[in-house]
């Protein structure tokens, strides 16, 4: 009697790139920020990036206008970093460095800071995690 | 408010089902390239494909990538076509509303690469996406989730996206209307108070029915009263009864209001009300009975939901005459109905329906023929147009629609009650097995819960009185910090013998210092809500924060321009005297009561999502077929034939949370003589409460 043939499991998916974004308005609903977390995966490593976007509006029950939007690539050192930010969520450091990285950035536009400055403040993002 | 924004970060466990990654260089696109590989197809993948417009958006966003099919595969097109799609993906609306709390997961993977020598050479690129956004698809109110109607099957659709207008074609069976068919028309209106015009026409070759009217809809965000919708409509009903039609036309006036949510532990509870007020005329084919006519409503209930349960009670209070300057009798009508689904945790639960209702009019020698109470397979509701739906009449599904009506004229008082049962037989899971194991999902699950929790945390600790303390405290003392390095470095510059070194270090100096006055002034803005400014703070402490930065800074250049070595010693040694004070007064905040506080109150705060996230990854089947059986008991009096029964079954699809039951039911009893078969045929569309 033929015997039926088992069906095989599917094998895991190997993404080679992962990104997971995180929006979140500001209880004054005055303010929007956007993390993004990209991880690019090819065969000699993995590299991360960060996309760093604020959003503001006078009144909160208009649309929200963009202010600036930074990409910066994380550090090879802070690989670690992002890879447990992906994983566990972001801390209160890194929480804390979001807001500050959004007061910067706004006043890059305004030439009162360097748009460095304001990229530096975006990539201490993951850098800035106490936590493992 | 954030109860219901975090309700939102819940739906990030939309995913699709994998493939096999059958590529032997799945992790290396390089490979591909050189091996001249061709795209065979690219392919979007999300269990909210279903939605037209979900695939409308997708096949737009595929035309718009670099990467075709039956192209060649290169790797700098597939890495642009992935940002093209994160970025299109993160933005677009259309997928869902547009919600204040987000989290979308993107994945890009080489699959089913057709590698043997034979060729030919050929690879699919499956983007998958996740996004918390189609959650409005999935909210009801509880009379919408457990209903019995004729409500067209496309509300999931519609509440995740919003046309400009709306088309639905109706049509059905009832042994009483026959086969009726009509359409139902929508249009948006671009107005501040008015959200659409409707228009629904129905007819059979016993029947009409006919709405038209505007329709709005408020958010004023009050305990009391934080929802809002409101109607002016005309309506016109006829319908036959036994031996009696019941034809009404008026117009009516209608709001509902809802309050904020009360959240418990394990549940949660609103409370609604409204009123409305109708006139008209009503007509029968007796025409000693026809009059003009004019009602005013007032109803009201709670409703309470848990994980697996939901109930709801509620009262409707009719004033009705021959107009509205003659309102001689009152209608009360009373249900509650409950409804759970068992055991926890699987894709094939059980589920248990009940429901009550009673009414009975008072005066009830003034009723108008309209307004007394016909039962029957389905029940006109109380307030026409509206989703709360509070029964009017006796619900016996094997009896057809008006048929059981009394002696004829209906009933001055009735009752009912239904049982339904419903088992899953077959599901297919939102989210299949293998996903869970995919890599990446399960962080995508925790990256979102987590960074959620933590910023509402730090928002609760940083609105303590300690907190408040600590920003009255430091921001201060480090801008006059500040003024000082500033003037400093001013002075070095001034003093002219300035070395290359030196001019360096100060150049450095100057763009810690303009990027630490923005922050000190930020945190100093009193236009800035507290809890923002304060959570900054934490920042000021980071190694390489600005302030950090200018304190290391000034140590560097006491050898480089020793003349100001004092001053830059007296500054850098204040800066880091007040971030250490800074960092012991949060550590003792951190280590305190407020923190405590703060942590349970997040935590209570995603309690909810991290239920719903379970929910959908758990328990929720993309598509599900049921048994279903039901059981009702109802009469009206006076009847000299008492209580009606019906007891059958039929099978029920789902789809996600909308479920469409078709049955059978047998009439224990059936009297030929008032239009009663040997049973009917039941229609339902419910909705599955798979959150609280």
């Amino acid at each position: 009697m033929p015997t039926k043939p088992k069906k095989t499991k599917p094998a895991a998916v190997q993404p080679t790139h992962i990104s997971v974004t995180f929006k979140i308005v500001t209880p004054d609903q005055l303010r929007r920020i956007i993390f993004t977390l990209s991880r690019l995966v090819d065969a000699k490593q993995d590299s991360w990036s960060v996309m760093f976007e604020l959003d503001e509006r006078a009144d909160a029950t208009k649309d929200f206008n963009l202010v600036i939007q930074l990409q910066v690539n994380v550090d090879h050192e802070d690989s670690d970093k992002a890879a447990a930010t992906a994983k566990n969520g972001m801390d209160s450091d890194q929480h804390s460095q979001a807001l500050i990285a959004g007061d910067v950035a706004k006043a890059s536009t305004k030439g009162e800071a360097l748009k460095e400055d304001a990229e530096g403040e975006a990539a201490g993002i993951v850098s800035a995690r106490s936590s493992s | 408010m954030r109860c219901a924004l975090l309700a939102v970060l819940a739906f990030l466990s939309v995913v699709p089902r994998l493939q096999a990654g059958d590529c032997s260089q799945a992790r290396d696109p390089a490979f591909y390239e050189w091996k001249w590989f061709t795209v065979r197809k690219v392919e979007f993948r999300s269990p909210f494909n279903f939605f037209f417009l979900v695939r409308q958006r997708f096949n737009a966003i595929k035309d718009s990538l670099p990467l075709k099919e039956g192209g060649l595969f290169d790797g700098d097109a597939y890495d642009e076509s992935f940002n093209i799609v994160r970025e299109a993906v993160k933005a677009d609306g259309a997928l869902g509303q547009d919600s204040p709390l987000k989290l979308v997961v993107t994945t890009g993977s080489l699959e089913n690469c057709q590698e043997s020598e034979s060729g030919p050479y050929t690879l699919d690129i499956v983007y998958r996406v996740f996004s918390t956004d189609p959650i409005p698809a999935i909210q009801a109110t509880p009379e919408e989730r457990l209903t019995s109607g004729e409500r067209p099957a496309t509300t999931a659709g519609e509440q995740t996206s919003r046309p400009n207008y709306k088309v639905v074609p109706r049509f059905g069976y009832d042994h009483t209307r026959r086969g009726f068919g009509g359409i139902d028309l929508s249009l948006r209106i671009p107005l501040a108070y008015l959200d659409a015009f409707d228009l629904s026409a129905q007819g059979s070759s016993s029947s009409r029915a006919f709405l038209g009217g505007v329709r709005g809809s408020g958010t004023p965000n009050r305990e009391g009263l934080d929802q809002l919708d409101y109607e002016l409509a005309y309506s016109f009903t006829d319908t036959p009864a036994l031996g009696v039609r019941l034809t009404k036309g008026v117009v009516h006036g209608r709001f509902t209001g809802s309050s904020k949510p009360l959240d418990f532990t394990g549940g949660r509870v609103i409370y609604r009300y409204g009123s409305a007020i109708e006139e008209g005329n009503q007509q029968t084919n007796l025409s000693s009975l026809s009059s003009a006519y004019g009602a005013v409503k007032f109803y009201g209930g709670l409703a309470n939901t848990t994980r697996y349960s939901e109930s709801a009670v509620s009262y409707g209070l009719a004033f009705g005459g021959k107009g509205l300057s003659n309102l001689n009798y009152a209608r009360h009508i009373g249900d509650a109905m409950y409804s759970v689904r068992f055991p926890a945790g699987t894709n094939a639960p059980w589920d248990f329906a009940v429901r009550a209702t009673a009414g009975g009019i008072t005066n009830s020698r003034e009723a108008l023929v309209n307004d007394r109470f016909f039962g029957g397979n389905t029940v006109v509701p109380f307030m026409p147009g509206a989703t709360w739906n509070i029964p009017t009449g006796p619900l016996v599904r094997s009896i057809p629609t008006n048929r059981l009506a009394g002696d004829g004229l209906g009933g001055t008082s009735f009752f009912s009650a239904n049982l339904t049962l419903g088992k899953v037989i077959k599901g297919w899971p939102l989210i299949p097995p293998e996903v869970e194991k995919a890599p990446g999902f399960d962080d995508a699950v925790n990256f979102a819960e987590n960074t959620a929790q933590t910023w509402f945390m730090d928002d609760y600790e940083s609105e303590s009185p300690a907190f408040k303390k600590i920003l009255e405290e430091y921001p201060p003392k480090l801008k006059a910090d500040l003024d000082a390095a500033a003037q400093t470095v001013a002075s070095i510059r001034a003093s002219g013998s300035v070395s290359v070194a030196a001019r360096a270090k100060l150049l450095k100096a100057d763009s810690s210092i303009k990027v630490s006055k923005i922050l000190i002034n930020t945190a100093l803005d009193p236009t800035l809500r507290g809890p923002d400014r304060a959570g900054r703070l934490r920042g000021w402490l980071l190694p390489n924060a600005a302030l950090v930065k200018v304190s290391n800074i000034f140590k560097d250049l006491e050898t480089l321009a020793p003349a100001a070595a004092p001053e830059l010693k007296k500054i850098s040694e204040s800066i880091t005297a007040n971030l250490a004070g800074l960092q012991t007064d949060l550590k003792a905040i951190q280590t305190g009561p407020a923190h405590d506080d703060a942590v349970a109150r997040a935590k209570k705060d995603l309690e909810r999502p991290r239920e719903v996230i379970d929910t959908l990854r758990r328990e929720t089947n993309r598509y599900s077929i049921s048994i279903v059986g039901i059981a009702d008991a109802g009469r009206v009096w006076p009847d000299r034939f008492g209580t009606r029964y019906a007891l059958g079954g039929g099978g029920r699809f789902s789809l996600v949370n909308v479920n469409f039951t078709l049955g059978y039911a047998v009439n224990p009893q059936p009297k030929q003589e008032l239009g009663q078969g040997r049973g009917a045929l039941f229609f339902s569309i419910s909705y599955t409460n798979l959150f609280r």
